[in-house]
């Protein structure tokens, strides 16, 4: 069963991400605490390593099963004495006498089994309706690399010269396995981020709060539904809170190896997502400070410097593959100073109306209400504002404990430094662009913060343990819920007890046109779609065509519907594909290209094909191109 | 930061301000309405969004 055999591959690959991180931070002699800290650090520098081994293997065109078979190989030799300590360490663990906890701490780690096995299963079932960036470019990127056999510019598709890492595990995971591996990958990272919150919380206050903030973040609607899919969001937040952590584990003990730990987590951050530039500026000014305050500017300067330096360095081979291939090493941001290839002042103005699109103002006081805004409209900071989804959403716990800071005395350091990072974090997504997926790197601090407070409060009477133990209880059944709703669609699927096919049929609103394009359409047709940029499941080759995504097809420059046609005839495609945000674009014929598309279709160069498919999930229409003297 | 860690206390917290009465009233007021806010203005836009989703 492909579940089974995704969960046997994950391991042992985890096993080895351990022993090539540990291998890795090896020289910086970290004390860790216990082997759990080790693996929190340890596992994702790996999966970072292994990543930008198969960006070097994809660059020199040796993205095939046995180069990377190979590579992994290696690296087990490599790695062995680590892999081993780890395996000892565990059977130590799985064979010696049981810890006595409190109840209550069995009653949390209940809950974090559910919903890890919850999100479990939704990462077992095949990418679908609410993972539309996973089958946009997360996967379907990857996907394309593996055809070619290397990492190729792909100018339609500006997004794949973001950074890439998590991208490159997927493209692992696919190699390996297919779409099952790769999104565990980004299961495990969700897996680590509560661990690593666990460790922070018990850092900021008493062990129990680090217990109730990961229980908080856990119960975190969007995080859980994250957990399921194939973005990025939990990657990067994971690499954040691990930042966070070894910073503040330098700042209690002084060993330079803490900050270097949090250079190396800032590095795959930014190689993760650029907006990682704001944690990396914070994390630089904080260390200055925590210098500069006992040793003066000097060695101040040189903490900064030397944290920056090396994370900007880790971080650095993405954006140099994208200025390369570009001219723009943020592509296709930042447009006005960059410049960038298949790229237009017009197109970077939509993308920027796009991303202030979100959230519900931009002034002073939509900034001091934004905790409240985002708890109770969180759609307002998502793509649909007018279609709310249960699962985007932060969980009402964070507005109602972290306040709570207020009245709960004097904060310690760690406390201190969290609600800095936190508003210096804040700010940066308030100006960048408020999508609630951008918050996300925020709400480990923010889970600590909370759960630092929830403890204070519980302190002061038993009413009080009463009424927050009930706040979490509430909360973590409503994040239950939720992701019960998020993973039953293709629950099915994930247990191999229905074809991802007949799953994705049922589900998958474009999949009718999909399984059309990949069953009837010769094999060297070409599609172009419009309005849809859901590529992964196209086994035929295929490009976004949308205006504003590039400047490949010059729309502007076609005189009549048959100069479209005949041109994108003489580009290779073959059909055209129109997704529902098109289809209802075309209904305004007062556009010139709306009214190039409908004279198209009303003179037969462009011909619908009867694609049979259930009219309530018909989202896409495809039309077969009809150019003069052909076809 | 190097306090907590020197004198192996927690932090001294909930010994302020949540030790009178008002303030922990307070507190549970606003753990209270923020959760219910949450909850009401929340679910009540799922569920007014679901006949025009169909």
């Amino acid at each position: 069963m492909a579940s089974l055999l995704a969960i046997g591959l994950l391991l042992p690959l985890a096993a080895l991400c351990f022993g090539v991180g540990a291998r890795v931070l090896r020289p910086l002699r970290l004390p860790y605490s216990r082997m759990a800290e080790e693996i929190v650090f340890a596992v994702p520098v790996g999966m970072g390593v292994i990543a930008y081994l198969v960006l070097a293997l994809g660059l020199l065109g040796a993205l095939r099963l046995w180069p990377v078979v190979g590579l992994l190989v290696a690296l087990a030799a490599l790695s062995i004495r680590e892999v081993g300590r780890l395996l000892l360490a565990v059977g130590r663990r799985l064979c010696g006498p049981r810890r006595r906890a409190p109840g209550r701490v069995w009653v949390v780690a209940a809950f974090l089994l559910v919903m890890a096995l919850l999100t479990l299963l939704g990462a077992l079932a095949p990418a679908g309706q609410n993972d539309w960036d996973g089958l946009s470019y997360h996967l379907a990127a990857p996907k394309i690399y593996l055809q070619e056999g290397r990492i190729v510019y792909l100018p339609w598709m500006s997004h794949s010269n973001f950074p890439f890492t998590p991208e490159m595990l997927y493209t692992l995971g696919l190699l390996l396995e297919g779409q099952r591996l790769a999104k565990l990958f980004n299961w495990l990272a969700g897996v680590l981020l509560l661990a690593a919150v666990a460790q922070l919380g018990a850092l900021a206050g008493p062990r129990r709060a680090g217990i109730a903030a990961a229980a908080i973040l856990a119960a975190t609607p969007i995080v859980a539904w994250e957990a399921t899919t194939a973005g990025n969001d939990l990657t990067v937040t994971l690499y954040t809170a691990l930042a966070l952590l070894a910073f503040v584990r330098w700042a209690r003990t002084d060993r330079r190896g803490w900050l270097w730990a949090c250079g190396i987590a800032c590095g795959l951050a930014l190689g993760t997502k650029p907006t990682s530039l704001v944690v990396l500026a914070f994390l630089c000014a904080a260390a200055a400070w925590q210098v500069g305050r006992r040793r003066g500017w000097r060695p101040a300067l040189g903490a900064a410097a030397g944290l920056a330096l090396l994370a900007c360095a880790i971080g650095a081979p993405w954006y140099i593959k994208s200025a390369v291939w570009t001219g723009n090493p943020v592509y296709p941001f930042f447009y006005g100073v960059f410049g960038g290839k298949h790229f237009s002042a017009e197109a970077a103005r939509l993308y920027r109306a796009e991303q202030l699109s979100f959230g519900m103002g931009h002034g002073l006081g939509a900034f001091l209400l934004h905790p409240w805004n985002l708890t109770v409209h969180p759609q307002q900071f998502f793509n649909f504002p007018d279609k709310p989804l249960a699962y985007v959403s932060i969980g009402p716990l964070y507005l109602a404990f972290v306040p709570l800071l207020a009245l709960a005395g004097r904060p310690s350091g760690t406390t201190r430094f969290l609600l800095a990072f936190a508003a210096a974090f804040a700010v940066g997504w308030f100006l960048l662009s408020q999508h609630i997926r951008y918050f996300i790197p925020l709400l480990p601090a923010a889970a600590v913060l909370a759960g630092v407070a929830a403890a204070a409060a519980a302190r002061v009477a038993r009413w009080a343990r009463v009424l927050v133990a009930g706040l979490l209880c509430v909360a973590g059944l409503a994040a239950v819920g939720i992701a019960l709703l998020v993973v039953v669609p293709g629950a099915p699927a994930a247990a191999g007890i229905e074809t991802d096919d007949a799953c994705l049929a049922r589900t998958l609103d474009i999949y009718p046109v999909v399984r059309y394009v990949n069953t009837m359409l010769p094999r060297d047709a070409r599609v172009l779609t419009l309005g849809e940029t859901r590529g992964f499941y196209f086994d035929r080759a295929y490009m976004w065509g949308d205006p504003g995504q590039h400047e490949i097809i010059p729309y502007d420059a076609y005189q009549s519907a048959d100069e479209l046609v005949d041109d994108l005839a003489g580009r290779g495609f073959t059909h055209v594909l129109m997704g529902l945000g098109f289809v209802r674009g075309l209904q305004d014929d007062s556009t010139p290209l709306a009214r190039l598309f409908n004279d198209a279709i009303k003179t037969g160069r462009l011909e619908p094909v009867p694609v049979p498919a259930d009219p309530r999930r018909g989202r896409a229409w495809l039309f077969r191109l009809r150019p003069l003297g052909g076809g | 930061m190097r306090s907590t860690e020197e004198t192996g206390r927690p932090p001294a917290q909930g010994q302020a301000l949540l030790d009178a009465w008002w303030a922990r009233a307070l507190a549970a007021l606003w753990m209270l309405g923020m959760c219910a806010a949450h909850y009401w203005l929340w679910v009540r836009a799922l569920i007014q969004s679901v006949p025009a989703q169909r």
